[in-house]
């Protein structure tokens, strides 16, 4: 019968078939880069590092690779406390590339990088620069361009081989941490792609989150202690905790953050209801720059400490002059250390390139040295509807007998 | 298209083998060529049981009778097959306690009496030649047999053993009538004639397989119906050249039009408001004698998801529960594929947390993913088949066997991951939800794996389209069987099953002539509204 079969499908169908059955193969190869890679075949990244190589003018690519293990079977004997939860790789090279081709011949298994969750610089590198060593992320498919970076204090393998108690790895404590920062102001959340841009900016001066590992007894803790301040891809000098609050203040669209007043009278803990600051870039005759920036919005009372015998009515005004003053200044210091570090973080020459672009023609070159002579006024506004449950705290007048 | 030319070329060779059954089709007949009846008994009864090669359960019974027993007779039955208080009772005694008031009498004037006067029975046949006395005997009726008269009585006294109406346990309901079709073909047409009380629904008589004799009825409604249906229905199968039909299963192999494809295009069902309900959609229902499976054509890709219970209960919920349905299909085709393609290809596609825990389990078992799903889901088609066939006690003791025994020791003995189980366990009792289409499934999802644990993703995709492409191509009965879910004016009843009322037409692609079911497309919300009009009645239904 299969012989019969044949004889009925003459050359002609013979060649249809075989032209259909090429055609279904080249399809294939149209469906772009594919490849089948088995999980247990994979180390997947969630951090890399960049260094500088000690003793010499090479970098230190270190990976962190999440650790996975079976649960079942024999993991009972082998599986002690002392475990690390994640492993390191390193190598050294001329690039990050070169490093991490390095890294493919001492590694069991193939890098993945889609799951990347950070990328770390340290300090020290940053100080050299970093243009040279950005090409890598910008060209690379698997690496995404949304992993949040950060400046290291320090070496980045001590931070990367940190053994944290809650997260599986430093990495992927970093990308939570940054999230739940993003939810105070989005202006936490660096990634590599604002990084990118803002380098590839003359004027703009790019801030990335400064992290440092510090131990404690015996744990071993990450913490964010500020920004790093970039000017043409070099770290000039880093913002503080309470400067870079004065950096999201002066951005505006902050979500909720705590702002700490204190004066002779007592000490306060607000939380931000909502708080937008409006930007006005204006142009003076004689060249230079004005900006005006006014900050309007809600506190709320966090915390009260103090203002002995005052009743509730007296306090609140009080606190709202302690507010305002606590915010401009706040916003004025940062701006000054900007002002020194001639970088301008708050993309002012943007806006100046956009609204006149005949004029930033001009200015362009020598935009540093009008940023550091830029005329800032701050106006504040600030209400205080909300004080959370009470009105009053225990230390006012009015506690014993009026509870509300 | 490939695939379809190769079908095409064996189809061709195989009816090119069968030529010469053609030739041998009439020899079987032999029972023909016995000849007509004669005038002597002792002969006609000679030649009955050379017929019947002497055969144990014939049973002859010679008797005398009339007003001075002038007359001899004999009556022939099969044993087990004519009742036999029908026999002793209306057909015995009233003959032979028969006092004939008239004069002498001619031979051919007994029977005529016999079956008008003295025979107590509603059914009686005079029949001229042996093969039609045989047949009659062989359908479980009496022949009666006078000396000296050519023609024989036939009268009806079926009366074998048969299963009672009895609740349908390959399709049980929550709510809806519980009674199922049995394996006797009259009960079942009545059993579907009690549901629609209207003449013009038709029964059609054909009698299949040279061996077997099988009675098949044809059911239709006159002028709701496609004639053209009907008649394909008619032709395929009085056409069918086949010597035995044993089950509904034989014919619809034989008259479907994609005899190849993994799906039925042939739906069946044990429930008589099934059955009813598709033939007032203007569907033919074919009753096989022997089985309790009623075959309904043209069949739908949406029936599939189509329950009774559906519209007998509230709309949204229907519409819900089809929408869920479909859902449950898409998953037990397409979820071991997805989760291979996921995991061996796109990994970046899951979220982090997810792949860790996925890599967790994945750390040290030994078969790549593509076969660690084959493997359990060729061990769950085996528990399920070993569950189907074995009395119900031991085969819930299989499926504990399988579902913890199996499950839990392959995952911590480390040969299969925990997330292939849950992936494996929500393909298998999703496939639950469409049992209709369960055998195709079971397939594609087969093929739609291996596709994506070579192309991943795009070769799940394009295992899709495939599967849409092939699925649009395929008809019942000339009608398209994917035809539920173009964008029609039918749409009321296909993935959301919108209110009765709202339904005033008949479906469009399958019912021709009456196509009215309620005149108004007015909703039930007036509470005095019954008196005033009555929009219940259908377009030409005058009687």
């Amino acid at each position: 019968m299969i012989r019969k079969a044949v004889k009925m499908l003459n050359r002609q169908r013979l060649s249809l078939i075989a032209t259909v059955l090429l055609a279904s193969l080249l399809i294939t190869l149209l469906s772009g880069c594919w490849d089948n890679r088995e999980l247990d075949s994979l180390f997947i990244v969630t951090g890399i590092a960049l260094d500088k190589a000690p003793d010499s003018d090479l970098i230190t690519v270190t990976l962190q690779i999440g650790k996975t293990e079976s649960k079942t079977g024999a993991s009972s004997e082998s599986g002690s406390q002392e475990d690390k939860n994640a492993i390191i790789l390193k190598a050294s090279g001329r690039t990050p590339l070169h490093g991490i081709k390095r890294l493919n011949f001492n590694s069991s298994r193939s890098l993945f990088y889609e799951h990347n969750q950070a990328v770390l610089f340290s300090s020290e590198l940053a100080r050299e620069g970093l243009k040279e060593y950005l090409d890598f992320f910008l060209r690379d498919y698997e690496s995404r361009m949304e992993v949040p970076v950060f400046v290291t204090d320090g070496p980045t393998d001590r931070i990367l081989a940190v053994d944290l108690e809650q997260e599986q790895s430093a990495g992927m404590y970093l990308a939570r941490v940054i999230q739940d920062l993003s939810k105070l102001s989005p202006y936490y959340k660096v990634r590599m792609l604002d990084f990118l841009s803002r380098t590839r900016e003359e004027t703009v001066s790019a801030l990335i989150p400064m992290v440092a590992a510090y131990d404690e007894e015996d744990l071993q803790k990450l913490q964010i202690c500020g920004m790093a301040i970039f000017k043409d891809g070099k770290m000039l000098d880093s913002l503080n905790n309470y400067e870079t609050l004065g950096y999201i203040l002066a951005m505006g669209d902050v979500k909720l953050i705590g702002i700490e007043a204190q004066s002779e009278k007592g000490h306060v803990i607000f939380n931000t209801i909502n708080l937008d600051t409006k930007r006005d870039v204006k142009l003076r005759q004689d060249g230079g720059v004005q900006v005006k920036l006014s900050v309007e919005g809600a506190l709320g009372i966090g915390e009260l400490k103090g203002f002995n015998g005052m009743d509730f009515p007296k306090v609140i005004p009080e606190l709202t002059k302690m507010a305002e003053e606590r915010i401009k200044e706040q916003i004025a210091e940062t701006f000054e250390k900007a002002k020194s570090l001639e970088a301008d973080i708050y993309a002012i020459g943007s806006e100046i390139h956009r609204k006149h672009p005949k004029k930033w023609e001009q200015m362009k070159s020598s935009w540093g040295s009008v940023f550091s002579n830029i005329d800032l006024t701050v106006d504040v506004k600030v209400e205080i509807p909300e004080t959370g449950k009470s009105m009053i705290s225990l230390e006012m007048e009015g506690a014993s007998h009026e509870d509300r | 298209m490939l695939i379809e030319f190769i079908l095409r070329k064996l189809r061709f060779l195989l009816d090119g083998n069968n030529s010469s059954y053609y030739q041998t089709e009439h020899k079987d007949r032999t029972y023909t060529s016995v000849g007509d009846i004669g005038n002597n008994l002792d002969e006609n009864l000679c030649s009955l049981k050379k017929l019947f090669v002497n055969s144990s359960d014939l049973k002859i019974h010679k008797f005398k009778f009339g007003g001075g027993y002038e007359f001899s007779g004999a009556v022939a039955f099969i044993d087990g097959l004519a009742s036999s208080s029908t026999v002793t009772e209306a057909i015995l005694r009233p003959i032979i306690e028969w006092q004939p008031e008239e004069g002498p009498l001619s031979m051919r004037e007994i029977a005529d009496i016999l079956s008008e006067s003295v025979l107590w029975a509603g059914e009686v046949e005079k029949v001229s030649t042996m093969s039609k006395l045989a047949g009659g005997c062989l359908s479980g009726d009496t022949a009666i047999l006078i000396d000296g008269c050519c023609h024989a009585l036939v009268v009806n006294s079926k009366g074998w053993d048969k299963r009672s109406v009895a609740e349908p346990e390959s399709e049980t309901v929550v709510r809806g009538p519980r009674e199922g079709f049995t394996e006797n073909l009259r009960t079942n047409t009545a059993l579907i004639r009690r549901k629609i009380k209207n003449p013009k629904l038709r029964t059609e008589m054909l009698t299949v397989g040279r061996k077997t004799q099988t009675d098949i009825c044809l059911m239709y409604l006159d002028g709701v119906a496609d004639e053209k249906v009907v008649e394909k229905v008619k032709y395929r199968i009085s056409n069918l050249k086949v010597d035995s039909i044993l089950e509904s299963g034989y014919i619809e192999e034989y008259i479907e039009d994609a005899p190849f494809s993994p799906f039925a295009t042939i739906g069946s069902t044990e429930k008589p408001d099934v059955v009813a309900g598709r033939l007032l959609e203007g569907r033919v229902a074919i009753v096989v004698d022997g089985t309790p499976f009623v075959l309904t054509v043209p069949m739908l890709f949406i029936e599939i998801f189509q329950t009774t219970e559906d519209y007998y209960t509230r709309p949204l919920y229907a519409s819900i529960m089809r929408m869920l349905r479909m859902t449950a299909y898409f998953i037990t085709i397409f979820a071991p594929a997805i989760y291979i393609s996921l995991t061996a290809f796109h990994q970046e596609l899951l979220p982090t947390t997810l792949l860790f825990t996925i890599a967790n389990a994945r750390e040290g078992t030994p078969f790549p993913v593509f076969l660690e799903i084959l493997i359990m889901i060729f061990s769950y088609e085996i528990l399920r088949e070993a569950g189907i066939r074995l009395p119900r006690a031991v085969g819930q003791a299989v499926s504990i066997v399988g579902a913890l025994i199996m499950g839990e020791a392959a995952t911590s003995a480390g040969l299969v991951g925990a997330p292939v189980v849950i992936t494996v366990a929500l393909t298998a009792v999703s496939s639950f939800l469409v049992p209709m289409q369960n055998e195709s499934a079971s397939i594609i999802r087969i093929l739609i794996m291996i596709l994506s644990s070579i192309l991943g993703l795009y070769g799940v995709a394009m295992g899709f389209l495939a599967l849409l492409l092939y699925l649009g191509s395929l008809t019942s009965f000339g009608i398209d069987f994917f035809a539920g879910f173009a964008w029609t004016r039918n749409l009321q009843d296909s993935a959301v099953r919108m209110p009765l009322w709202t339904m005033v037409k008949r479906p469009a692609n399958i019912a021709r002539g009456d196509m009215t079911r309620r005149r108004f497309f007015v909703p039930p919300l007036r509470p005095y509204a019954a008196e005033e009009e009555d929009d219940s009645e259908g377009g030409e239904d005058v009687e």
